[in-house]
């Protein structure tokens, strides 16, 4: 299990939003960087598998997943509120309560991608109920493929530094405090505070 | 496993929850509707542009359908009709469309929320019913009514109502009416009509010609000749200035099982008489002080009456017997008082009386004739304190439970080795061991006396998580004991209003239909924070939602 300085790193976006020209009500926190090794799943297909999933008084959350790389192939599914794909990018967000993305593919390298989430105003108060992204590797029937359990969760509670628990041995996950490229235009004193926050940044 | 596209999930989640207007098809025939405090009329009566009016709620309802009234409060200034005198009646909420056997229209307050009606600003200078239901099949739950005047100066007339129903087959369910100038609920007319956990108290008629206070009861059943079936249940009735619950000049049988009253007669929140008001917790029956030709014989059992300013259960002259099984009274000027009248209008004393228990104030009165046996002050029984769990007069308004059932007190319920135990007579109601037990409550199971602290609390509800083995959602809740004092007891957590369609695998119990959690901890020292395993059954993939709730219960 890690924890995640996100919530130090949040607040200071929220600053940096405040700040910055066009403020907006969406914060965004580090960009966790995922690789799942399939070395032992090599032949078998499978469904790269993302569920967020909170109760219906979860602060708001959005996921996006992006820079997805792997052999994928076949089709994808959606439930809730959930969109894109590989290629472009995938969003999920939690106000539909079961919100999951799946894509199929063939199992045997490697497959990376990096997360980010964006929480609305309140979420540093720890205003609202947590909300947590559960990636898995799934059979066509959607049960565990090669694992007992997801390979790797990432769980947000409001007011509280994320946690990322891995599992099964096949993800390593890496955060990286790297403003989304919406945030680029943040205003001067922003940058800076980001700049300050990217020096303390450490795996607790 | 198959993947449903992600409207038909949210349809299905929807329908779970019995929300949502017109979504499925399947749906079609018993729509959803909302009205909202700062609804519009002219909107489509969604829950995101919810009507305003029960009018307009009325006139679209049809059998079947569903009508829910969010939160907050609806402030009534003036009724439908004008005082055509100063002794005329006006109504503020009619309700005169019926809906159909097996498909009521329903008036039902949004789950987790408490629409009131709040008819004290009006200033009609006649009578007034604030709900004036005439129509039938029609099922109202989880509303608050109150405040429905009378006029200062105006002497000309008695109480005015909360709620006052002629129609026949309607539900009042969960309702809270109360400081009215007149009854809360009062059944003028119609059959088989179920009062179901209905709270009514503080009401009081300070302008009525017939004396202040002498006709707010709680609740008042006056159908006549050929109404049967009209049925109170689960209700509470207290600090009324009249009675709590008042059957006199019912011609048909009006049973009333399992309801509470208490500190009748008295100024509300006093123990103050109030002259004309008649004190009884229970008066059941009778017509006036006269003889009646086919007067019903009343069934009255299993209820509780207690420090009442007259009687805790009264025939009031009825001029037959009526069923008195399995009530507790405490405390009242006479327990039970059956007085009655024979034909040629002399005093007789009438009821049929079984397992009954009075302990403190005058237990009988008027009693000699009457057909009584197995009933405390008959056998060789001797009652103390020790033979109750307790014996407590306060707390009886604790809040009801999440289904609107009375809540679980252990006031009056018999301590194992009571000698009250199985004496009993086998009157056709459920019992334990060899005999029914004296008084309302059957058993002698321990009952915690619960103190909901979830406001002394901090909760913190974690996301969730899927365990695709076992098909069970998984979160944690952890309260934070935000208080100065330790937590201590019998600490349970509740999940009030959980999303329908979704079970809780992990519950240890259940309270008025809510699944509770022992909370695995003996106490919880300021700041301290235990922390509970929530694992849900969600077939339907809804959205999950409840309210948590944290309780303190002690023996």
């Amino acid at each position: 299990m890690k924890r995640f300085a996100s919530l130090f790193l949040r607040a200071a976006m929220a600053l940096a939003f405040v700040l910055g020209p066009g403020a907006s009500p969406a914060l965004a926190g580090p960009v966790y960087h995922v690789a799942i090794d399939t070395g032992s799943l090599s032949g078998q297909g499978g469904y790269l598998d993302f569920l967020l999933m909170g109760l219906d008084n979860a602060a708001p959350v959005q996921a996006t997943i992006s820079n997805v790389a792997g052999r994928f192939d076949g089709a994808s599914f959606t439930v809730g509120a959930a969109a894109g794909s590989v290629a472009s990018g995938v969003t999920l967000d939690n106000s539909s309560g079961w919100t999951e993305f799946g894509q199929w593919a063939q199992f045997g390298g490697v497959f990376s991608f990096d997360i980010g989430f964006d929480t609305g105003a309140g979420f540093a108060d720890g205003i609202g109920a947590g909300t947590s992204l559960s990636v898995a590797l799934l059979d066509a029937s959607l049960n565990y493929l090669g694992t007992a359990g997801d390979v790797a969760t990432f769980s947000l509670q409001p007011g509280q530094d994320d946690v990322v628990v891995i599992g099964a041995g096949f993800a390593s996950v890496e955060a990286n405090a790297v403003p989304e490229p919406s945030t680029a235009w943040l205003g001067a004193a922003g940058l800076l505070l980001l700049t300050g926050m990217a020096r303390r940044r450490t795996l607790r | 496993m198959t993947i449903r596209p992600k409207q038909t999930v949210l349809r299905l989640a929807l329908a779970a929850a019995g929300l949502g207007a017109g979504l499925a098809p399947a749906q079609a025939a018993a729509a959803a509707y909302y009205v909202a405090p700062n609804g519009d009329d002219s909107a489509a009566g969604t829950v995101a542009a919810p009507w305003k009016s029960f009018a307009k709620a009325q006139a679209v309802a049809v059998a079947g359908d569903t009508v829910y009234f969010r939160g907050g409060a609806y402030v009534y200034h003036g009724g439908l009709n004008a005082c055509a005198s100063m002794t005329d009646t006006v109504n503020v909420v009619t309700l005169n469309k019926s809906g159909q056997a097996g498909k009521p229209i329903r008036y039902w307050a949004y789950p987790g929320e408490t629409p009131v009606f709040d008819f004290s600003q009006m200033k009609d200078n006649c009578r007034v019913k604030g709900f004036n239901v005439t129509g039938s099949w029609i099922h109202l739950k989880g509303l608050e009514i109150t405040g429905a005047p009378q006029q200062p100066g105006n002497l000309l007339n008695n109480e005015s109502w909360g709620v006052w129903n002629s129609g026949s087959n309607n539900i009042y369910e969960f309702l809270n009416t109360h400081h009215h100038m007149g009854p809360g609920l009062f059944i003028s007319n119609g059959s088989n009509n179920l009062v179901l956990n209905v709270d009514s108290h503080h009401n009081f008629d300070p302008y009525s010609k017939s004396g202040p206070g002498q006709n707010a009861d709680g609740f008042g059943v006056h159908a006549g000749a050929n109404r049967p079936g009209n049925v109170i249940r689960g209700c509470r009735a207290w600090a009324n200035t009249d009675d709590g619950y008042d059957t006199i000049n019912a011609g048909s049988v009006v049973v009333i099982e399992n309801s509470w009253a208490w500190r009748h007669g008295y100024y509300p929140d006093t123990t103050t008489s109030i002259p004309a008001g008649n004190g009884n917790g229970f008066k059941i029956g009778g017509f006036g002080g006269d003889w009646e030709a086919n007067a019903p014989q009343h069934v009255t059992r299993n209820n509780v009456a207690f420090n009442n300013k007259a009687n805790g259960f009264y025939a009031n002259h009825h001029p037959v017997a009526s069923y008195f099984y399995n009530n507790t009274s405490v405390g009242n000027r006479a327990d039970f008082n059956m007085l009655g009248v024979d034909e040629t209008g002399v005093a007789k004393n009438l009821g049929i009386l079984r397992n009954n228990l009075a302990y403190t104030g005058t237990l009988v009165s008027n009693i000699e004739g009457a057909d009584a046996a197995n009933n405390s002050w008959q056998l060789p029984v001797t009652l103390n304190s020790s033979d109750f769990q307790s014996t407590a007069t306060t707390g009886w308004d604790a809040p009801r439970l999440p289904d609107g059932s009375l809540p679980p007190l252990p006031m009056f319920h018999l301590r194992a080795g009571s000698d009250l135990l199985d004496k009993g007579v086998d009157v056709g109601l459920p019992y334990q061991g060899a005999a029914p037990d004296l008084g309302a409550f059957e058993g002698t199971t321990p009952l915690p006396l619960y103190t909901d602290l979830t406001a002394s609390m901090k909760v913190t509800q974690s996301g969730l998580v899927l365990d695709r083995a076992s098909g069970q959602t998984r979160g944690t809740v952890a309260f934070t004991n935000m208080s100065s004092a330790t937590v201590s007891g019998i600490l349970m957590f509740r999940l009030d209003g959980l999303t329908s369609g979704v079970a809780l695998v992990n519950a240890s119990g259940s309270e008025g239909g809510a699944p509770t959690i022992s909370v695995p901890a003996a106490s919880l020292a300021p700041g301290a924070t235990v922390t509970v395993t929530t694992l849900f059954s969600n077939p339907a993939r809804a959205g999950i939602g409840y309210t948590p709730k944290f309780f303190s219960g002690r023996l």
